[in-house]
């Protein structure tokens, strides 16, 4: 599977949403974004190499802010 | 030195604090939430599990309800300069501190709002309540109380005035300076909107530290804004939290100090620390209060009703040279008016000031057996 990203504003949700991940066996790395437009500048960003839409909507169901 | 000031500053801190520091400084030196080298992810990554226990250890709803700060004083400013607008009313107890009386003062002063004190009674529970029901206003927007006074050492019925706030539309905070680390306080339970704690005293981190925790952000304006390593392109202090308030570089040494300071909590017991402080305390007053020429000012303390504090006078002593006296034999109390003008007007002490003695969890009973020996001498 190929790898891909999430993206986040805040480096709390960011490592909030890793720890959730890391509690359900899902690895990720964590990446620091800067002067991206998508970012509004800068952000973080998750690598995954698992589905994301899965991951997506667990992040939904556990209130972890993530920009679509 | 014996150190009996840990209403000032907890000391000495937790071994473990000291044994951590030079990890701290080495593994934990990059600036969190700013870079993306190695260093600062893993400060990064140390900063929210500081953030997690903290938020543990109070029972927040959330992890980025916890707002690091650079005291308790900053994070009572926070709240009261970012809510209150103009028309608002605010009640305070009689026990504040200069942190809740000044800021509340000041707004005050600029004609911004209007404020009333409510009563504290030592030993009458409902006549306290009754004393903040009869100053609620239909434009009370926050009520203000300690948990327990840093002069007096008395705990404040903080449950039930969290009560009559919400009953009445207002916001509560609960200014926990001198109870976070020695009564447990979970913010669901008792239902606090904004609660401030200082990092330096009993939870033991380093000075420099303090702590707000709130589910009510979005009521606040920012008081302060800057960089937050997020969403940098606007010109806008981001909403979300907990960059929202914090700007700037913050005291990552001393947030991280607090990590270990809840697990040196967690490891000894919240309760196990509560005991032992206020057995100390109950032998220095049960020696203390036997002597006509000293003056106490509340009852014997117990579990539940008092707070780890006693404070002091002796006859045609003034408590500086009381204070001066015992330095003089290697003991560190505080004298004065402990930056509480309110609570010295409360108890008729505010001429004199008095002498206080602040246990803390490395003292034990013969230094308490040491200084009221000295106390008794002079």
């Amino acid at each position: 599977m190929q790898d891909s990203f999430i993206k986040f504003s805040s480096i709390t949700q960011a490592i909030k949403a890793q720890q959730l991940l890391k509690k359900l066996k899902i690895k990720s790395e964590l990446e620091r974004v800067s002067n991206n437009q998508s970012y509004q500048g800068c952000g973080y960003k998750l690598k995954i190499n698992s589905n994301i839409k899965k991951i997506k909507d667990l992040l939904i169901k556990n209130n972890i802010k993530f920009i679509n | 030195m014996i150190y009996f000031d840990n209403a000032a500053t907890s000391f000495p801190k937790p071994q473990i604090i000291k044994n951590k520091i030079q990890d701290i400084f080495t593994k934990y030196g990059g600036n969190p939430g700013r870079s993306g080298h190695k260093m600062s992810i893993e400060t990064a990554l140390m900063v929210y599990k500081t953030r997690e226990a903290v938020a543990n250890f109070f029972g927040a709803h959330d992890v980025e309800d916890v707002i690091f700060c650079l005291n308790c004083t900053m994070a009572i400013n926070i709240v009261i300069k970012g809510l209150l607008k103009q028309g608002d009313h605010v009640v305070i107890s009689s026990y504040e501190h200069n942190a809740v009386l000044r800021p509340i003062y000041k707004l005050y002063q600029l004609g911004i709002i209007t404020y009333d004190i409510a009563e504290v009674f030592e030993n009458n529970t409902e006549k306290t309540l009754e004393s903040f029901r009869k100053l609620i206003k239909k434009n009370t927007k926050l009520v203000i109380s300690t948990h327990g006074s840093n002069v007096f050492g008395n705990i404040l019925p903080i449950k039930e005035i969290s009560d009559i706030a919400h009953e009445n539309n207002a916001l509560f905070l609960v200014d926990a300076a001198q109870s976070a680390g020695i009564i447990d306080i979970n913010i669901k339970n008792i239902n606090i909107d904004f609660l401030c704690v200082p990092g330096h005293k009993s939870l033991y981190g380093l000075s420099g530290t303090g702590i707000l925790i709130t589910n009510q952000a979005d009521k606040l304006s920012t008081i302060i804004e800057g960089g937050t390593g997020s969403v940098s392109q606007n010109f806008s202090q981001p909403e979300f939290l907990p960059d929202k308030l914090e700007s700037g570089t913050g005291n990552t040494i001393g947030i991280l100090s607090l990590y270990y300071g809840l697990k040196f909590i967690n490891n000894k017991g919240l309760d196990n620390i509560y005991r032992h402080e206020i057995k100390i305390l109950q032998y220095i007053y049960s020696r203390l209060i036997k002597n006509k020429n000293i003056i106490l000012y509340t009852e014997f303390p117990k579990i539940g009703t008092h707070l780890p504090v006693l404070s002091f006078n002796i006859n045609n002593i003034n408590c500086d040279n009381i204070i001066k006296l015992l330095n003089k034999k290697n003991f560190a109390l505080r004298g004065g008016l402990h930056c509480s003008p309110l609570a010295h007007k409360t108890k008729n002490t505010l001429e004199t000031g008095t002498s206080r003695i602040s246990i803390g969890v490395f003292n034990n009973l013969n230094q308490a057996k040491q200084l009221c020996d000295e106390i008794l001498k002079i």
